[in-house]
């Protein structure tokens, strides 16, 4: 390395501020030089771009109808004048027709036979008609281009459904009685018996934490009930204190690790209330979340994060390994050690330990979380 | 208002992380004198095509500033901030005449600028500190032994034990960014990498030229104390390969 001096910063619109060169080459080898915007994000904003402008490059009514002229020029016009007259003169000629049987008075026998031969007569020709009109708006108002959204509605390439928090099962339950009895009566049974990873989707966030307590997931597989804490309601005291003293069972992870070597989804294994695992079917994100007390911003877990630490293992695998960096350069700084790399169809256990009092962990498969009061869990620092 | 920029950008070393500034120099030098101004006002004239020419042309430097701007907590509304202030353009292209001497680097900034401040306030962060951005300005800092002196130059072409120093040093750069309060991340970022005048800066954070030079002041001098502190000018190639 040679010491020396670099170009003197350049001048970018005043004189008497140049630009620091050595910054300037720190900028340029940041990791996030590279960053750049999702390419559907891109695409959508070229698409909003476009169609903000199309209104003004669609064509007027005048030529949108030009095809009309045609029926100015004499044949077409004679053509057509004789078309609609002959309809009119069939629709005439064919209504009382129609309408005959239904009003005609009840006659002689001659009379009935004439008249349902001629109600016969008319149905057959009527009903090639009368089954069409069914159909005929329908297939109007499908005919019907529709109608191009605004550039914002179409809009919407940005995950913000991967940053918000998961949608409360509330409004879709209201109008579903049975539903809500479900839910009431899975909450009940939730708060009586200490479940496994209950597999609420719909968890909501936590809401108090204030201590910095590392604490270590998943639990061991064999273990007969999973710890209360991990369940989708906070842990009562009780149950804490028994998910303590698992937690603190685990040796190594190596029965959770035997129990993983399984190829059963995660949704199965959840209702059979087995622990939470690692799945992949290939190389993704496990995503470990933790939202501070109070809500704000989330924090992801990574390796060198002070708060976090994550360790993986894949089924079989004898040794605990940290998670990767992302691949992508932009979300390599801000989300270190969240890449789980599985073989395709493995799966393995997770051992995180966290500051506060949320464990949570998305995977493709659903979302397992737990919560632990504040403070709980300090005795499992490590 | 842009040649300037790219000037400086071609003083930077060359590597992978630069790849991205590079594609946008090289853009740029073909732009055939179409400047940014005539590309907008082609847009709100009706061309799709010259939005296509701008986005190209300012999406990736844009995107950096938003997140660099976000920092690390708010990473995950860069995407959000970018479409805002991306659909504000082409939402506000008929007022384009309107701008008047800003340029359109300036305008596309301040939006984005607008945004972040929007996003800063929803997240419940502090916008301004008191004691930033406002009086005299600093006189320019150099820390203790100057250690620059004794870091390798922005060469074009550095060396690999060079590329790896200064890729440490971006690192390191990332995070002082972070511990500077959004006005001074603000100028530094504006007027560093995307080569704004401190007039521009100035309209597009709504001060008066002197506000934002001490602004950019006070981040420069934070910045070569928190880069000085963090990078000895011993700092070897093993070092920087070090365990993570």
């Amino acid at each position: 390395m040679t010491p020396r001096h670099g170009p003197a910063g350049d001048q970018p619109g005043d004189a008497d501020e140049p630009r620091d060169p050595h910054l300037l080459a720190a900028l340029a080898q940041a990791p996030d030089a590279l960053a750049g915007p999702p390419a559907a994000l891109s695409a959508a904003l070229r698409r909003a771009a476009h169609d903000a402008l199309a209104p003004a490059s669609a064509p007027t009514p005048r030529s949108r109808w030009a095809w009309l002229d045609i029926w100015r020029q004499p044949v077409w016009a004679g053509g057509l004048s004789a078309a609609v007259m002959s309809a009119v003169v069939l629709a005439l000629w064919w209504q009382p027709q129609a309408d005959g049987p239904a009003e005609a008075p009840e006659g002689t026998a001659d009379t009935r036979v004439a008249d349902t031969r001629r109600s016969g007569a008319s149905a057959q020709a009527a009903s090639p008609p009368a089954a069409e009109p069914a159909p005929a708006p329908a297939t109007m108002s499908e005919a019907r281009p529709a109608a191009p959204p605004a550039p914002e509605a179409k809009l919407d390439p940005v995950p913000r459904s991967a940053a918000a928090p998961p949608p409360s099962p509330k409004p879709r339950d209201q109008g579903r009685p049975a539903v809500r009895e479900e839910a009431a009566r899975a909450k009940t049974e939730a708060a009586a018996a200490p479940p496994a990873e209950t597999a609420d989707l719909h968890a909501p966030p936590p809401t108090a934490a204030t201590t910095a307590a590392p604490t270590t997931a998943p639990p061991p597989a064999p273990a007969p009930a999973a710890p209360a804490g991990l369940s989708s309601a906070p842990a009562s005291p009780p149950q804490l204190a028994r998910l303590i003293d698992q937690l603190r069972a685990i040796p190594d992870a190596a029965a959770a690790s035997k129990a993983a070597e399984t190829d059963a989804p995660m949704r199965e294994r959840r209702q059979a209330g087995q622990p939470p695992t690692a799945f992949a079917k290939l190389q993704h994100a496990s995503g470990w979340r933790w939202t501070p007390p109070g809500g704000g911003a989330e924090i992801a877990a990574g390796n060198d994060a002070a708060l976090w630490l994550q360790r993986l293992r894949e089924a079989g695998a004898g040794h605990w390994q940290p998670g990767l960096a992302s691949p992508d350069q932009a979300e390599a700084a801000s989300r270190p050690g969240t890449i789980v790399s599985f073989t395709g169809g493995a799966a393995g256990p997770i051992r995180i330990t966290l500051s506060g009092n949320m464990v949570q962990w998305h995977s493709t498969e659903g979302l397992w979380w737990a919560e632990i009061p504040p403070g709980a869990a300090d005795g499992l620092r490590r | 208002m842009r040649a300037p920029a790219e000037s400086a950008i071609d003083h930077l070393p060359a590597g992978e992380p630069a790849a991205a500034a590079i594609d946008d120099v090289a853009d740029d030098a073909d732009a055939d004198a179409r400047t940014d101004q005539m590309l907008m006002s082609a847009f709100a004239a009706g061309q799709a095509q010259a939005f296509d020419r701008l986005y190209e042309r300012h999406h990736r430097g844009l995107y950096r500033f938003i997140g660099r701007l976000l920092g690390r907590d708010g990473a995950r509304q860069v995407d959000e901030v970018f479409q805002d202030t991306w659909l504000r353009v082409i939402q506000s292209r008929s007022r384009w005449s309107a701008q008047g001497a800003a340029g359109f680097r300036t305008w596309l900034f301040t939006i984005a600028h607008n945004r972040v401040i929007d996003q800063w306030r929803k997240s419940g962060r502090e916008v301004a500190w008191p004691d930033s951005g406002s009086g005299d300005a600093p006189a320019a800092f150099t820390p203790a032994g100057t250690p620059w002196a004794d870091w390798p130059a922005a060469d074009p072409s550095p060396a690999a034990d060079e590329r790896l120093f200064w890729r440490r040093a971006g690192q390191r750069l990332l995070a002082c960014l972070e511990e500077l309060p959004l006005p001074q991340r603000t100028a530094f970022l504006m007027h560093h990498e995307h080569g704004l005048s401190m007039a521009d800066i100035a309209a597009a954070v709504g001060l008066n030229p002197e506000t934002a030079k001490s602004r950019l002041r006070y981040a420069m001098n934070k910045l070569r104390l928190c880069m000085g502190a963090h990078l000895p000018p011993d700092l070897s190639a093993a070092a920087v390969e070090g365990p993570r």
